[in-house]
């Protein structure tokens, strides 16, 4: 009976949400109620990990061959775990961050339920229930995007809708142009077997799927809505827009990739060529941009823009090494994103400035937020004994074994991207502690490193990084046990 | 070979000390951190030469990922170099304590120095690209803040452009890695190089083209042309001794990077010949002649000294490429040669600039009369790089001229020696008439202007050290020999 538990990690932040919006606490206690709440459901990721339940838990029979069901595969648990790990942790910067916000229990109640519905998008059964929840997800974040609730963020959360719902509508199509050749069935690692050939219409409804889901994982020229949902509260900017609903599109690519459509049926067709080509293409455009860009925001969902291509790139080697690769910067890009956006997010909400020439020479008066910037800047920049490199090598690897001219060219990409990444990221933050004398800069009096809330989150995921980083090794076992090893 | 965790201790030791120093307050005092900062650079010394001549040891420390292990050798070329390293660290070191009086923001300079020092002992060390690589990117961001160690608006912007120009020509570097993991046995240095015959059969081509472009990559550290452009910039605004480490020993990681690449990875037998080697060697007399020209053109005296040293580099890098036995002995003999040569110069330029703050060549009118000893020291070193016999440039530029010739590469083979010919004539003139116009100023001087203004012991020490030091071919017996036991299995049993 052990599959009902798959429920509880997508019911839970459902109910303590409407909790923390329907029951009359202070706001201390409210604060302490959310962050608990996001604990315990991570508790109860833990125990799904621990009582691992194999088989699927089916919600709700919509047609014959068509039914919104559960299962926990290798896959699932790679996302559970890096949202377990985060979202508490978020939940807490939240706390300080949203201090004197308005409208505080919506931001918390919306905040919690998109814990759930992540945890639904990594624990679905198959397409149709992934879709389900893919849509889900947008319609439970678009009131945090919005929360500020003047123009920008308006004009940002409609921009929001239209490209999800759009995107997911053209996913849509190719679910069901699939369903028109195959019974619809659960996700199978290696999809279908290779001998309906090289099925063109199969092959437009991949393309068509890809595309569709590629809206959430940014993929030009289909990107646009990110760096516009900046607007939001930065825990939302940092969570949802560099971990949770970006990686959510990647990991619905990932599913309909390897899991539905298979690398038998896609392997040197147009339909791997297009997506990787259109992948080592984001790949720099969102470097460029992010390097043009002078608000430090939205420099940053640049850079996710083009690191999520990175993962959308080692996925469309359609090699396990290159799943692998991919699934170890999804991982690792998640933690260092979410990082650099809560040192931005901490000197907007603490000093307001909101410009990258504005905090060079901030770090003396912000030491620990700039030194956790540096150190997941130089993290993202791939230097050796941080995570990046490890995947970027990954990457690289996967990429040169598998050769040819894409490949290749993806190389290179990568390669000027992190020149790119090292432009955008480090002279910032360099500055931020050795400033050019020639500078005059006001401090004020709020200009001072953050409260605990923020400060525990900090030092937390700095712990990570470096662990990742230096033993790097467990983890990739582990990852290729949980990929390769079945359910 | 011997498994020895003793091999992390001269690559671990100034690191920590740059830690404690930029940790602990109590070595914050200027009288309690010149002496700590004496005894790290002394011990590091120690530690290198102890391990240059015990037995040949390795260390598997752990591994970062699969296939990216660290790992530490002390073979010879990671011996030459270590020591070159630890010597001139402790040179320099020993000249920033007066130097440094200049300057503010103490306790930083020396960590950072210390830690670069750690940095760079560890890319000489290194047993393998990943732990190369790895060095070779702390080693960048442990000396940005020498760079930028003024502030200025200015300095701070060479501190970026050093920066990015490091991490370019290393991200090309990386390339090299998931290549050879394709088409090589391991990633750990070989003599030879480590290509798999069978696997490299049809894809010369792109081999070929990523050795260049990693080549290349690692050049940028050097100043080898096109990636040349951060060395006039940055070294002159980083205090003098740390410009001196910048051209006198950093741009030797370049140098040891790619006879890595060269001689351990890619291996001779693959390269020469190729379209790569004529490439190369090409590009590296393009940058002996254009560094050369420019230093003659140019009016700061430290930026000239820049110039020259993305000039003199590339002697080095020319006799790399070339790949045959005596044109490899001339590189490694004018690592040494220019190590200590450029180091004694970047000294006496912060000597004068400290005592007089003449920063402009035309400035320095005279200045043999008031300073005799440095300028002495200046000419020596002058002349050891001009190549003059019996100073060491002399032996490596005539091993050099003679590898050339015997390589047989049409055209290069006797082009090489007329451009280092020319280059040699330039540098002549751009270094020595400082110190004709120093020693002589001339009828119209004013004589009555001048005041001794021979700086301290911790200035001068180091100096005349190294101005003896640049005639070492006196003594270039035995490195002769070391190096010889080095290149021949490089080259599969060539001998001179």
């Amino acid at each position: 009976m052990s599959e009902y538990l798959l429920l509880l990690p997508v019911i839970l932040p459902l109910l303590t949400g409407i909790a923390v919006y329907g029951l009359p606490l202070s706001r201390k206690a409210r604060n302490f109620f959310a962050v608990a709440a996001a604990a315990l459901n991570s508790a109860a990721i833990l125990l799904l990990f621990l009582r691992h339940p194999a088989g699927s838990l089916p919600l709700l029979r919509l047609t014959a061959n068509v039914t919104l069901a559960l299962r926990m595969d290798g896959l699932s648990k790679v996302f559970l775990a890096l949202i377990a790990l985060l979202w508490p942790l978020a939940t807490l910067y939240a706390v300080e961050y949203m201090q004197s916000a308005h409208h505080q229990p919506r931001f918390f109640t919306f905040y919690g339920i998109s814990y759930g519905v992540t945890c639904g998008v990594a624990l679905s059964e198959n397409l149709m229930t992934l879709y389900f929840f893919y849509e889900l997800l947008t319609l439970a974040t678009v009131p945090l995007v919005a929360h500020e609730q003047d123009r920008r963020s308006m004009r940002a959360a409609r921009k929001y809708i239209i490209y999800s719902i759009g995107g997911a509508s053209l996913s849509f199509v190719g679910m069901m142009m699939l369903s028109y050749r195959v019974p619809l069935q659960g996700f199978v690692f290696g999809g279908l077997d290779g001998d309906m050939g090289h099925d063109p219409f199969l092959l437009a409804a991949y393309l068509l799927t890809f595309a569709g889901f590629g809206v959430k994982a940014a993929v030009f020229p289909l990107h646009d809505w990110l760096p516009s949902a900046g607007v939001a509260p930065t825990p939302v900017t940092a969570l949802l827009h560099a971990v949770a609903v970006v990686k959510s599109g990647v990991f619905a690519c990932i599913r309909s990739t390897y899991y539905v459509f298979g690398p038998a049926l896609l392997a040197g067709t147009v339909a791997q060529y297009v997506p990787m080509t259109v992948a080592s293409f984001t790949i720099i455009f969102g470097s460029v941009m992010a390097y043009k860009e002078q608000h430090w925001k939205r420099r940053l969902a640049y850079s996710t823009v083009s690191n999520l291509s990175y993962i959308l790139f080692g996925m469309t080697l359609l090699t396990t090494q290159g799943l692998l690769a991919a699934l170890s910067h999804f991982v690792f890009h998640g933690i260092m994103k979410i990082t650099l956006f809560f040192c931005a997010g901490t000197v907007l909400c603490k000093t307001g400035r909101e410009y990258v020439p504005d905090t060079e020479g901030l770090g003396r008066r912000m030491p620990l937020t700039f030194a956790v910037y540096l150190l997941s800047g130089l993290a993202l920049t791939g230097i050796p004994l941080l995570p990046g490199f490890v995947s970027k090598m990954n990457l690289l690897n996967a990429a040169a074994a598998f050769g040819g001219k894409y490949a290749f060219t993806g190389v290179i990409a990568l390669l000027l991207s992190a020149l790119l990444t090292a432009a955008y990221l480090l002279p910032m933050s360099v500055r931020a502690f050795l400033p050019g004398k020639g500078i005059a800069v006001c401090y004020t009096e709020k200009d001072r490193d953050p409260g605990l809330c923020m400060a525990i989150p900090f030092v937390v995921l700095c712990m990570v990084m470096v662990f990742c980083g230096v033993c790097a090794g467990p983890f990739m076992n582990r990852l290729q046990s949980l990929i390769m090893g079945g359910v | 070979m011997v498994q020895s965790f003793s091999l992390l201790l001269p690559v671990l030791f100034p690191i920590l000390c740059g830690l404690l120093l930029a940790v602990l307050p109590f070595l914050k005092k200027d009288n309690i951190r010149k002496p700590f900062v004496l005894f790290a650079l002394l011990a590091s010394l120690a530690l290198t030469v102890w391990k240059a001549f015990g037995p040949e040891e390795s260390l598997f420390l752990c591994s970062l990922a699969p296939g990216a292990d660290i790992s530490f050798v002390a073979d010879g070329i990671a011996r030459v170099f270590t020591v070159l390293i630890a010597f001139m660290w402790l040179m320099s070191g020993v000249f920033s304590f007066e130097y440094m009086k200049h300057e503010q923001n103490h306790t930083r300079y020396y960590a950072f120095f210390l830690m670069g020092e750690g940095a760079m002992l560890g890319v000489a060390m290194a047993q393998n690209y990943v732990t190369m690589y790895l060095f070779f990117e702390w080693m960048t961001l442990m000396t940005l803040p020498l760079v930028l160690h003024s502030q200025t608006e200015q300095a701070v912007k060479a501190g970026m452009k050093y920066m990015l120009y490091s991490f370019a020509g290393a991200f090309a570097g990386l390339l090299g890695i998931p290549v050879l993991v394709k088409y090589g046995t391991t990633l750990t240095f070989t003599p030879g190089g480590v290509l798999n015959a069978n696997a490299v059969a049809g894809h010369e081509g792109l081999l070929l083209g990523v050795a260049f472009a990693v080549i290349l990559g690692f050049g940028a550290k050097a100043g080898l042309f096109p990636l040349h452009a951060w060395l006039p910039t940055a070294h002159p605004e980083a205090p003098a001794p740390a410009s001196a480490v910048l051209s006198g020993v950093i741009t030797k990681a370049g140098v040891i990077a790619i006879i890595r690449v060269i001689y351990y990875l890619f291996g001779t037998s693959f390269l020469s010949g190729t379209w790569v080697q004529t490439a190369l060697l090409s590009i590296a007399l393009l940058t002996v002649f254009m560094g050369s020209s420019m230093a003659f053109r140019e009016k700061l005296l430290k930026k000239r000294l820049a110039y020259s040293t993305v000039s003199q580099v590339s002697y080095i890098l020319f006799g790399l490429f070339l790949m045959n036995a005596t044109a490899m002995q001339g590189a490694l003999l004018h690592v040494i040669c220019h190590s200590v040569v450029k180091d004694g110069l970047f000294l006496c330029a912060g000597a004068i600039i400290y005592k007089t703050h003449h920063t402009r060549v035309d400035e320095l009118t005279g200045v043999g009369k008031e300073m005799p000893v440095v300028l002495w020291c200046y000419t020596l070193c002058s002349l050891a790089l001009v190549g003059i016999p019996p100073m060491c440039g002399f032996m490596s530029k005539w091993y050099l001229a003679i590898g050339s010739l015997e390589s047989g590469i049409s055209v290069i083979n006797w082009l090489g020696p007329v451009v280092l010919l020319i280059s040699a004539l330039l540098t002549a003139a751009y270094l020595l008439p400082i110190t004709i116009k120093g020693f002589f100023p001339g009828n119209n001087f004013d004589y009555s202007s001048l005041e001794k203004k021979e700086p301290g012991a911790c200035m001068l020490i180091p100096l005349i050290l190294l101005a003896i030091l640049s005639g070492f071919t006196i003594f270039s017996g035995p490195f002769i020999t070391l190096f010889q036991g080095i290149i021949t299995p490089l080259l599969g049993g060539v001998g001179l």
